[in-house]
């Protein structure tokens, strides 16, 4: 899994915002964010970037996209997720939300999705990409 | 610009060129033209900060804003909670089925 160096991973909003909260039960955010950023190959989906924006002030986000430009790579996917794949996602048991983001994943085949959300490994048994805490993917790049 | 942010007046020299250039992208973006002059600055002086400092600022700014709003203090859980509420939300307005 330590190609993960070498391919675009995702992150969750969650990641994003207990990151720039410091929120304590969950310090790998902002290391990842912070620290490791340049490491990282970024792949950014248009649900995810939604998110941000609902979540942000625009000077925050802004903040936020520079900071982004600063990763080894990063990718601003605007195409919405193909709706024959949301509904598949949807059938096989993802609310609607989660099945967006697996939609984009998949489409874009991107192996990674680094997220503080616990109910996607739940949700998505087969799904074709890897859910990664971001404690799991700091100890990946070391 | 946050309106608790203390504002420092200067008296700027630029070459003419250069101001047309700012007028004329402040127009296009109907905002004041010092205002899109701060943001350059602020913009410019990024462009020398590392990641951390970047996210450190907006770190600030958005901490200081949820203490505003309360909730700074919230739990992750809920916080996580809100999140996901939010995800169905937007998804539903993007793809109206």
């Amino acid at each position: 899994m330590n190609s993960i160096r070498h391919e675009a991973v995702a992150l969750d909003t969650n990641v994003f915002v207990f990151a720039l909260r410091k929120e304590a039960a969950y310090p790998a955010c902002e290391t990842l964010l912070f620290v490791k950023l340049s490491e990282l190959q970024v792949y950014l989906p248009l649900q995810i970037f939604v998110e941000l924006q609902r979540n942000l002030t625009s000077s925050e986000m802004r903040g936020v996209l520079r900071a982004l430009l600063r990763a080894k790579t990063v990718t601003w996917d605007y195409v919405p997720a193909p709706a024959e794949l949301i509904a598949r996602w949807e059938q096989a048991g993802a609310k609607k939300g989660d099945a967006v983001i697996a939609a984009h994943l998949e489409a874009a085949k991107i192996r990674y999705l680094v997220s503080e959300n616990r109910h996607f490994l739940t949700e998505l048994p087969a799904s074709p990409f890897h859910v990664l805490r971001s404690e799991a993917v700091i100890a990946l790049l070391k | 610009m946050n309106s608790t942010e203390q504002v420092v007046h200067v008296t700027l020299k630029l070459p003419k060129e250069l101001y047309d250039r700012v007028a004329y992208a402040a127009a296009g973006e109907h905002q004041p033209l010092e205002d899109l002059l701060s943001v350059l600055v602020a913009e410019g002086l990024d462009a020398h900060a590392s990641v951390r400092e970047l996210l450190e600022r907006v770190s600030a700014q958005y901490r200081d804003r949820l203490t505003r709003e309360g909730k700074l203090e919230q739990p992750a859980d809920e916080v996580l909670q809100e999140l996901r509420a939010m995800r169905e939300q937007i998804a539903s307005e993007l793809y109206p089925s």
